[in-house]
């Protein structure tokens, strides 16, 4: 599987606290990718399980918010690729993982 | 006026999601929750337009993988289906030689040349039940075998299973 930059960059997000959920907005401001950019990334991911995805539970009244994190595949996905290529900029600029 | 810019952002998302299918209505809904945490009214309609995109792009994906499923499933019956028909075609011609075999030599025998006492003999039965199939389902399958492959293997499963159901016949009742 070849990856683009834009997902190595998220894949390099999600690997520097691999325990913590994130917000698909903060995800977008420390990766610098617009909605429409990483929005299909993260749908890839979790379509290949390499994302899980879960809504955040609060106050009631509030509506929750989704968060993300690594799958352990997704942990070993990523561990492999970005730590491969850290800087991912060898890497072509493709739209999104493809297989 | 960014008042409305938001509003239109919120319209245009909500709208994107009650017209999503189902698949993607969860990833419209999160976008748009992430939306009103977006400061600015210029940037949530921007975050707007990105889900929009996303979420297209998302169901076109998921429309083409299921079309690309639905025919190879339609392409598997349909091979299973012409194996199937290609094989009972060929068991019926082997099963119609067969018999007209049989009935021929012994019967048309007595019957035109009575004197001859075809019947009788031993090796009449050999021809009649494995020489002249055999070799008619030998000559077809190698007819065929060009255009109708399925039928000339079918067929000449059927000789292999003939002459082995002759030979243990045979060593068997001797």
């Amino acid at each position: 599987m070849r990856i683009s930059r834009q997902t190595h960059r998220v894949l390099e997000i999600f690997l520097h606290a691999p325990n913590t959920w994130r917000y698909g907005y903060d995800v977008s401001q420390e990766t610098g990718l617009k909605s429409g950019t990483l929005y299909p990334i993260l749908m890839r991911l979790a379509d290949r399980k390499l994302l899980e995805a879960t809504w955040e539970s609060c106050a009631p009244g509030t509506p929750p918010r989704h968060l993300y994190r690594l799958t352990p595949a997704g942990l070993s996905f990523a561990r492999e690729h970005v730590l491969a290529s850290p800087t991912g900029s060898s890497r072509p600029a493709l739209s999104g993982a493809k297989s | 006026m960014t008042k409305g810019l938001r509003k239109l952002a919120v319209a245009l998302l909500g709208a994107v999601i009650r017209h999503t299918p189902a698949g993607g209505r969860g990833w419209g809904r999160a976008m748009l929750r992430e939306m009103e945490c977006i400061p600015t009214d210029w940037a949530a309609l921007r975050w707007a337009f990105g889900g929009t995109s996303a979420i297209f792009r998302h169901s076109l994906e998921r429309a083409w993988r299921d079309e690309r499923s639905n025919h190879s499933t339609d392409g598997l019956l349909k091979a299973v289906g012409k194996l199937l028909g290609g094989l009972t075609l060929a068991v019926a011609f082997c099963v119609g030689v067969l018999a007209a075999c049989i009935l021929s030599i012994t019967r048309l025998s007595t019957f035109l040349v009575p004197e001859w006492h075809l019947a009788q003999m031993p090796w009449v039965g050999c021809v009649s039940v494995l020489g002249m199939p055999e070799t008619i389902f030998f000559i077809v399958a190698a007819l065929l075998w060009r255009k109708r492959k399925i039928v000339s293997a079918g067929i000449l499963a059927c000789a292999v299973t003939l002459a082995t159901h002759f030979f243990l016949y045979v060593s068997a009742h001797g």
